[in-house]
């Protein structure tokens, strides 16, 4: 019985080790909120290039830039925010500067129905128990809606009823289960749970951009990437004028194209 | 055999050390008696080598089992003992035979165990279906299965209710005579020992306070004799008694020719008495008998 | 349905129970062997994977094992071994997430063991080493089987460890509990609804069959002594 225990033990093993992790395939790492647009370019970069679709990893910008900068095998980063790609770059794990790729949008949102068309009536409604928005230190799109509610003093008056995700799509997911209201991003309206809630007026109102500090989200070549010839042909790609119309597409506005890293 | 070594336990009233000088003849049957929590268990573990002494010398038939000076201590493994435990431990996962075959495995020599403790027909059996004198029995058979020139036990009669009692003991004057062999034997109670042991140790807080050879000890304790007139009847697990009236007193050492069935029998029989306890009505228990024709 | 998640969720949660199995069952029969202060001591010391929320811990291995760090750099210059972002990392994180989830009934099994059963087997010729194999381990099968069982289950389930020290990548430390949260932060209801539901019916039905094998055995010689 030992023995047969040894040698599926052994066999075991040598499977598992056996699949080696660092292959040479592209690697692109990016902000869960942005998984649309992105998903869409990387089929089309597949096809206009009769390529591999690169890999994809979403998460949490925060996560994903922690585990880049210890050495996670990823070529090419979009952040939710323009600092932490800037901190990559800092360290000297990027092979380009930080370009940005998309201004985020926010929208303020409801399963049900909107009782006006003005935000803070909205918001200041007594019948709303829940408000979902993102974690406003952790998150872009949580402290652009912080800054909209306090240029209109409305956040002592709400504070007791927001309730704050990890990142703006598990807001999203809160406001489709129990909270009344939430901040998301416009490109949350593309998804299948969403599109029959794209209904302006009725389901969801803009936040206007002008009462927040620009969502500036932004991308960086990572240092392994840019050994790859294929990960800088993506990241250029990524800036071609077919990606942003997708990414407008999918209701981002579109930065003015700079040679210009840092902060806008 | 030599032994001479202390070991310091510790006991609820403080420290007790262990201090045990001895020198034992080849084929003795040693019976080590005192009171609980005198150390008697604990000696046997030292001669077995699951305990350590702190200090001394441990010489079995010129071999050198432990000497403190010299940093020799040999483990319980390679020390050819056979131990008998209280509650008669075997290994639950294995059958009768296969627990035997743990200790040695020459199937004839296992078959011949098995015979000499009557237990042939239950080699397939498990532990968990045996009675208590069935398992002590087959314990004993695995004891012995390795040919031990020493057997340790260590109160094997306490969980065992009188009638059971005889017939192991008798099972092991029986392997002691037959293999030669040098036992110790530990029990509490001293009707046990003066019916098996040639020589008793009494040790009390650790110490041996006395080292009598058996017909010292007899003559320290008081007898009589009797004529009895009664029936010898026996029961189904081979043990004989006079019943006699009111009076029922299991006879010990019965020769093969003692009779078997019931007969009306006049007998003498002398009486080693420590205590007598009355049990009941009908019966009183008498310790320590040895019968005579 | 994508079954490359859980594949490797299988194939991760098996390489760990293995290693571990093999692993604790030496280890805790030293433990009996110390003596108690020390393995106190030590058996505190094994139970701190479960006090240290699993993204925490996942974060500190990260640290620790990164190519970055002196250690991983060492492991990968000598034995080209990344035990961060690839499957072996995520072998090696389970196996530290794990551990108390073998460790402890298995201990638990060996100390309930009579103390007279092992020194039997001593006195009847065994070392060490043959009471191990020929008594200990088979009088405490119960106690491995769930031992094997719990850790088995924790890895299947394990995330946050799995998704700080593997990244997500897709095909090698992608499982699928990682893959199913990725469902549900696109919004993919049905793709992680579908994926846990095959994962939770594969899980039982395994966790099923390993009890029904103990409750057999249990059967047939229930342990009793005197």
């Amino acid at each position: 019985m030992i023995q047969q225990c040894l040698l599926t033990c052994l066999c075991l093993l040598s499977i598992c080790l056996s699949s080696s992790a660092w292959s040479s395939a592209l690697r692109v790492a990016c902000a869960a909120n942005f998984h649309l647009p992105l998903e869409k370019i990387s089929k089309n970069f597949a096809k206009d290039r009769s390529t591999e679709t690169p890999q994809l990893v979403f998460g949490s910008s925060g996560q994903l830039a922690a585990q880049i900068l210890l050495g996670a095998p990823i070529d090419v980063f979009l952040s939710a925010d323009m600092q932490r790609p800037q901190k990559i770059y800092t360290r000297g794990m990027g092979a380009s500067e930080v370009k940005p790729y998309a201004l985020g949008r926010l929208i303020l949102f409801t399963r049900s129905t909107l009782s006006s068309h003005i935000i803070s009536e909205v918001l200041l409604n007594p019948g709303i128990r829940w408000i979902a928005m993102a974690k406003p230190d952790l998150a872009p799109y949580g402290r652009a809606a912080l800054e909209f509610l306090s240029s209109g003093g409305l956040e002592s008056k709400i504070e007791s009823k927001l309730v704050y995700g990890e990142n703006v799509m598990q807001a999203a997911q809160f406001s489709m289960n129990a909270a009344d209201l939430g901040f998301l991003s416009r490109s949350t309206l593309s998804l299948d749970i969403f599109k029959p809630y794209d209904l302006r007026g009725k389901h969801w109102l803009k936040v206007d951009h002008k009462l927040h500090t620009p969502i500036i989200q932004g991308m960086i070549l990572i240092e392994r990437g840019s050994r790859n010839p294929e990960a800088r042909t993506f990241f250029e790609y990524l800036q071609s004028e077919k990606s942003r119309e997708v990414i407008a597409g999918f209701g981002y506005a579109l930065p003015e194209i700079s040679r210009s890293s840092g902060d806008l | 055999m030599h032994l001479n070594f202390h070991k310091k336990l510790w006991t609820e009233s403080g420290p007790m050390p262990l201090q045990v000088t001895l020198e034992l003849e080849p084929g003795a049957l040693l019976g080590i008696h005192g009171p609980s929590g005198a150390g008697k268990s604990m000696l046997l573990r030292c001669i077995a080598g699951l305990e350590r002494p702190d200090e001394g010398r441990i010489e079995v038939d010129g071999a050198v089992w432990f000497d403190s000076s010299q940093e020799i201590f040999v483990p319980p493994q390679h020390r050819k003992i056979g131990f008998l435990f209280q509650d008669s431990p075997l290994f639950s996962h294995l059958s009768v035979d296969e627990n035997l075959k743990f200790a040695c495995s020459d199937t004839n020599s296992r078959k011949g165990l098995l015979e000499k403790v009557g237990l042939t027909g239950l080699s397939k059996a498990y532990p968990s279906a045996l009675s208590g004198g069935q398992r002590q029995r087959i314990a004993l058979a695995q004891a012995l299965a390795r040919q031990p020139s020493l057997l340790l036990l260590d109160e094997p009669f306490s969980s065992l209710d009188p009638f059971i009692r005889t017939s192991i003991q008798n099972l092991i004057e029986d392997f002691h005579k037959r293999c030669s062999l040098t036992s110790f034997l530990v029990s509490h109670q001293m009707e046990d020992l003066l019916r098996m042991a040639d020589r008793v140790v009494e040790v009390q807080e650790g110490k041996i306070i006395s080292d009598l050879s058996r017909n010292q000890l007899l003559e320290q304790t008081a007898s009589k004799s009797l004529r009895v007139q009664g029936e010898i009847i026996q029961t189904s697990d081979l043990n004989s008694y006079m019943i006699s009236g009111n009076s029922v007193y299991p006879l010990n050492g019965m020769s093969k020719d003692s009779p078997t069935q019931r007969q009306q029998v006049e007998m003498d029989i002398e009486l080693k008495v420590k205590e007598i306890r009355v049990v009941g009505k009908k019966e009183s228990e008498i310790p320590g008998i040895n019968g005579n024709k | 349905m994508e079954w490359g998640p859980l594949f490797l969720s299988i194939k991760l949660a098996a390489c760990t129970t293995l290693i571990l199995f093999l692993f604790c069952v030496p280890f805790s029969y030293v433990l009996t062997l110390l003596n108690p202060r020390l393995r106190s001591f030590i058996e505190a010391g094994s139970n701190l994977p479960l006090v240290l929320p699993p993204t925490v811990l996942g974060f500190y291995l990260l640290i620790f094992l990164s190519p970055t760090s002196a250690l991983g750099e060492f492991l990968e210059s000598t034995i080209s071994l990344r035990l961060v972002f690839s499957f072996e990392g995520l072998v090696f994180a389970s196996c530290i997430y794990s551990f108390p989830f073998m460790l402890q009934p298995i201990l638990a099994g060996m100390q309930s063991l009579p103390r007279q059963i092992i020194e039997l087997s001593y006195i009847l010729g065994k070392g060490r080493f043959q009471t191990l194999l020929r008594v200990i381990i088979p009088m405490i099968k119960p106690h491995l089987v769930k031992a094997s069982m719990m850790t088995f289950a924790h890895t299947i389930g394990e995330f946050g460890v799995v998704l700080m020290v593997g990244g997500n990548l897709p095909g090698v430390t992608r499982v699928a509990s990682v893959s199913i949260y990725d469902h549900f932060e696109k919004m993919n209801y049905a793709q992680a609804h579908y994926t846990s539901l095959v994962l939770l019916v594969f899980s039982f039905t395994l966790l099923w069959f390993l009890t029904t094998l103990t409750a057999s055995d249990q059967t047939r010689n229930a342990p009793k002594f005197s």
